[in-house]
């Protein structure tokens, strides 16, 4: 640890190597909740399938507004076209 | 390149979801952010292309995508924060009760991002780029970062007495 004796005087070193060696080693708190592996692996195999499943139907509901636009744009030529007729009907 | 596998995963997961945990709990001192953090920077190292051969990588990748986590959740517990103190009129409690326990409470009185300095410099025994690198900092900006982080806990040592009954 050397490349840390910049400013700070070398007899401060020890004590704060020693203090955070000994947190590094201090037990996990008892609240700790570290899942298996096994969880963890199917949790992201779940992941990666749903953003697979996303990016195939990310162009469908791209071209959901483009599909009710063309229904309604095709649904009002039906009415201009059919409207002489409608009103000859009526 | 070879692709990590269940089996390879789980033997590196033994090895270094302990060290991750502990240094994201005593970096931001919640046990629930330490357990969400960890579980998704695993999940995320089983996700990206990366060469499950070099152990090394696996590790900085994990390292780096925790801090990064750690880094979203400060900022925003900072805009809550802010909010939060506007409308009590008082800053909001930043640990774990459980954390400032006697071995801890030195490192509990730095800021977080000083915790995870000091962490990855003496616990992980990382080099300064390797610590710009899982922080998003200057190589630079770590050294000043972490003489200031070390000359604060030295502070702290040696109000406590700690510094005077090593030597």
């Amino acid at each position: 640890m050397t490349w840390f004796n910049r400013d700070v005087t070398a007899e401060h070193e020890p004590p704060i190597v020693a203090y955070m060696t000994k947190l590094g080693g201090s037990p996990l708190p008892r609240t700790a909740r570290m899942p298996d592996p096994e969880l963890l692996w199917v949790k992201a195999q779940l992941l990666r399938r749903w953003e697979a499943e996303r990016r195939v139907l990310a162009p469908l509901d791209l071209m959901e507004p483009v599909q009710i636009a063309a229904g309604l744009v095709a649904a009002g030529v039906l009415l201009v076209w059919s409207l002489p007729s409608l009103l000859k009907v009526f | 390149m070879a692709r990590l596998d269940e089996r390879a995963f789980a033997s590196f997961y033994e090895r270094t979801g302990r060290a991750v945990w502990l240094y994201v709990y005593r970096s931001t001192g919640h046990a629930d952010d330490a357990d969400d953090i960890v579980q998704e920077a695993f999940c995320r190292l089983v996700l990206t292309e990366i060469d499950a051969a070099d152990e090394e990588s696996l590790r900085r990748y994990v390292f780096k995508v925790a801090s990064n986590l750690m880094t979203d959740r400060w900022r925003r517990a900072n805009r809550e924060s802010s909010w939060l103190e506007r409308l009590r009129g008082g800053p909001e409690p930043q640990v774990d009760p459980e954390y400032d326990d006697t071995v801890s409470r030195e490192l509990a009185l730095l800021a977080p991002r000083e915790r995870a300095l000091l962490w990855l410099a003496y616990v992980e025994g990382d080099t300064h780029q390797e610590i710009a690198d899982a922080l998003g900092l200057a190589r630079g900006s770590v050294k000043v970062l972490l003489f200031r982080a070390r000359a604060k806990l030295k502070q702290l040592l040696s109000a406590a007495g700690v510094v005077a009954r090593a030597l």
